[in-house]
């Protein structure tokens, strides 16, 4: 369920404003008559910019709290969709955006409390008879302090909720995992033992190829002063190379097999899992394919796959969650772009956790992304695999926003098509 | 009867036995006198052969060169046994080397030096000169990266010498021969042997390498 609302941009949250808006709303009309649908509606269209386009939630929010107040409505159930509203962006938005939420969110309420308690002539709640203007500020404290309370409870919840799925995940995902644990101890338990078997065929190669050298040095020791005895040595290091060779043939066996057994190299197909997994860890990752794509051999897929990752990782290690990634594969007839992008400095400072909050960012900064040359040893054995299929790659800063890598394969279909 | 320098060969591998042995036997002033794979009975036979150098593969069956030397070093302090000890190998490092000389070997010889090297080395050996300095095995305790700690027995031996004794265990130490130590410090020479051999016998070594490694270990320094 989360994996689907994840891998989707925009249809949960307009069938959840949808469900709720036939729900409340209709429970609204039923009670407060068609004027009400119009709040109801804002409420429930304040759910769809719980992730893209932060800024007009608060914004739908307020516009509903205007209108309910304006058209001197009573309490509508709709308002509980912008208690949703709270704890989605609490989960998804980021820092500075939930905390405008959750703001705006008090003061409508607040509104809502005032018009119902004080414009409204409300004589009676509950069977309580409001005699005087006392009993109306102690019914208005009560009603912010429920205010206050509903919404922080719906932060509260939203912030655990994506806590909950960050790191502690969903049964389904434990369950994964330990199976993924479990299978990885079995190949770690297999690769030791196959290192084991490594070991001592190595030992007994070093072994024979001593021996080898040994009877070598004899045999030209003696060569000169007694022929028999250099005969002898040449029979005798023809046996032990003969048994080096042999050794050397299990090791490579042994070795091979093993290459064989696990040689699934990961393709272009295995990224796309690798994108959902960055959502799923809390970033907007995305990944297009423009062009018609043409096969390639299992070295160039291996290769970029390889470049993906790579860069995938450099995301998670060096941006905050929330940070937006794409993937743009561009395919021409003979080539192929490969382009990853993330926007970690921008969402960095958007999100007030860095001192550069309000400079945005300097010539400096700029000149630096021009002229600065980004290089690092994953980069360096990229180069060296890219080149492998006459491309070529690059990595940017990006001032102000992230880093950009490119890697270009002009003539891939020629090198590697199939 | 053999002549020359008594050699012995201790190896698990035959045909590596086979080889040294040819290149020993090539060279006129040296014999192969014993050759064994087994570690018990080269333990069992040690005292008998009268040898002047004993090759110790580091390889060998259930066990390894350094521990059978340290068990021949036990024997050669117990029984007065002179034979040397190199430690052989396919390759070196220099825990391994320092190892060798802790246990009590005189050399150590890695098979990528080549024959000349050996036949050298244990002529060398045979020669009962001072064979390293104290600068070369430091050199070699420092890559092998061991640390310097307070050696009470030999800190407490030494002061209980007397001045010459002291300079002359030093000078030893240093890397210097008992011939030239003799005429430095105007001693005979056999006072010279003396002072080494109760030091060893005091501080329970076989080789001037363990006492120099001592002194080393010790961070003792010549004046």
């Amino acid at each position: 369920m989360i994996r689907w609302v994840r891998e989707h941009s925009w249809l949960p949250e307009i069938l959840l404003s949808l469900s709720l808006f036939a729900i409340l709303g209709g429970v609204d009309f039923a009670s407060s008559g068609a004027l009400a649908l119009v709040p109801a509606l804002l409420s429930c269209v304040s759910i769809l910019f719980i992730r893209r386009f932060l800024y007009l939630a608060p914004v739908a929010l307020l516009m509903a709290a205007t209108m309910q107040i304006s058209f001197g409505l009573d309490l509508l159930l709709s308002s509980f969709a912008g208690l949703l509203t709270v704890l989605l962006q609490a989960a998804f938005g980021t820092l500075i955006w939930r905390q405008v939420t959750v703001i705006v969110s008090n003061v409508a309420g607040f509104s809502i409390v005032w018009l119902v308690v004080f414009q409204n002539d409300l004589r009676s709640v509950g069977g309580l008879v409001i005699s005087n203007e006392s009993a109306r500020w102690i019914l208005f404290s009560g009603g912010a302090v429920l205010d206050v309370a509903l919404n922080t409870l719906a932060w509260i919840f939203g912030r655990l909720l994506i806590t909950r799925l960050t790191h502690v995940g969903t049964t389904s995902d434990r369950a994964k995992l330990l199976h993924d644990q479990a299978r990885l101890s079995i190949e770690v338990a297999r690769q030791t033992e196959r290192l084991g078997i490594a070991r001592d065929l190595t030992d007994l190669l070093v072994q024979r190829i001593s021996a080898v050298v040994s009877l070598v040095q004899g045999a030209n020791y003696t060569a000169k002063i007694d022929t028999a005895s250099a005969l002898r040595a040449l029979d005798k290091i023809e046996s032990s190379a003969m048994a080096s060779q042999q050794e050397l043939r299990r090791l490579y066996d042994m070795l091979h097999q093993d290459h064989k057994m696990t040689s699934a190299p990961p393709r272009i197909a295995d990224i796309e899992p690798i994108v959902i997994a960055m959502r799923e860890l809390g970033y907007n990752a995305a990944m297009t394919t423009d062009g018609v794509p043409f096969d390639l051999d299992e070295g160039a897929e291996l290769c970029l796959f390889k470049i993906v990752f790579e860069a995938l990782e450099n995301v998670k290690k060096n941006t905050v969650l929330g940070t937006s990634v794409t993937v743009d594969f561009y395919w021409t007839n003979e080539g192929l772009q490969v382009l990853i992008k993330d926007n970690g400095v921008e969402t960095k400072v958007r999100n007030g956790d860095s001192t550069t909050a309000l400079m945005g960012y300097s010539v400096a900064d700029d000149l630096d992304a021009l002229v600065r040359v980004v290089d690092g040893a994953t980069l360096r054995v990229l180069r060296e695999r890219v080149a492998l299929y006459e491309g070529s790659i690059e990595a940017n800063h990006v001032a102000g926003v992230g880093f950009t890598l490119s890697a270009l394969f002009p003539h891939l279909k020629a090198v590697a098509g199939i | 009867m053999a002549t020359g320098i008594r050699v012995g060969l201790v190896d698990a591998d035959s045909s590596i036995r086979l080889g040294r042995r040819m290149v020993l036997d090539a060279a006129l002033d040296m014999s192969v006198v014993f050759e064994e794979d087994s570690v018990a009975r080269v333990i069992d036979k040690f005292d008998d052969y009268l040898l002047d150098v004993l090759l110790v593969e580091q390889r060998l069956r259930g066990t390894t060169g350094i521990e059978l030397t340290e068990v021949l070093t036990e024997i050669k302090i117990a029984n007065a046994n002179n034979t040397r000890i190199l430690v052989t190998s396919v390759f070196s490092t220099p825990e391994l080397e320092l190892s060798a000389f802790k246990a009590g070997a005189s050399g150590f010889v890695s098979q990528d030096l080549g024959p000349h090297y050996l036949l050298e080395q244990i002529r060398k050996i045979n020669s009962r000169s001072v064979l390293h300095s104290r600068g070369e095995l430091h050199s070699l305790w420092e890559n092998a990266a061991q640390t310097v700690s307070n050696d009470v027995s030999l800190s407490l031996y030494l002061e209980n010498l007397v001045e010459v004794e002291v300079k002359t265990l030093k000078m030893l130490v240093e890397g210097h021969q008992g011939s030239t130590v003799s005429q430095t410090l105007e001693i005979p020479l056999y006072r010279v042997r003396k002072s080494f051999e109760r030091a060893l016998t005091a501080l329970h070594l076989a080789t001037l390498e363990q006492l120099q490694l001592r002194f080393i270990g010790a961070g003792i320094r010549s004046e």
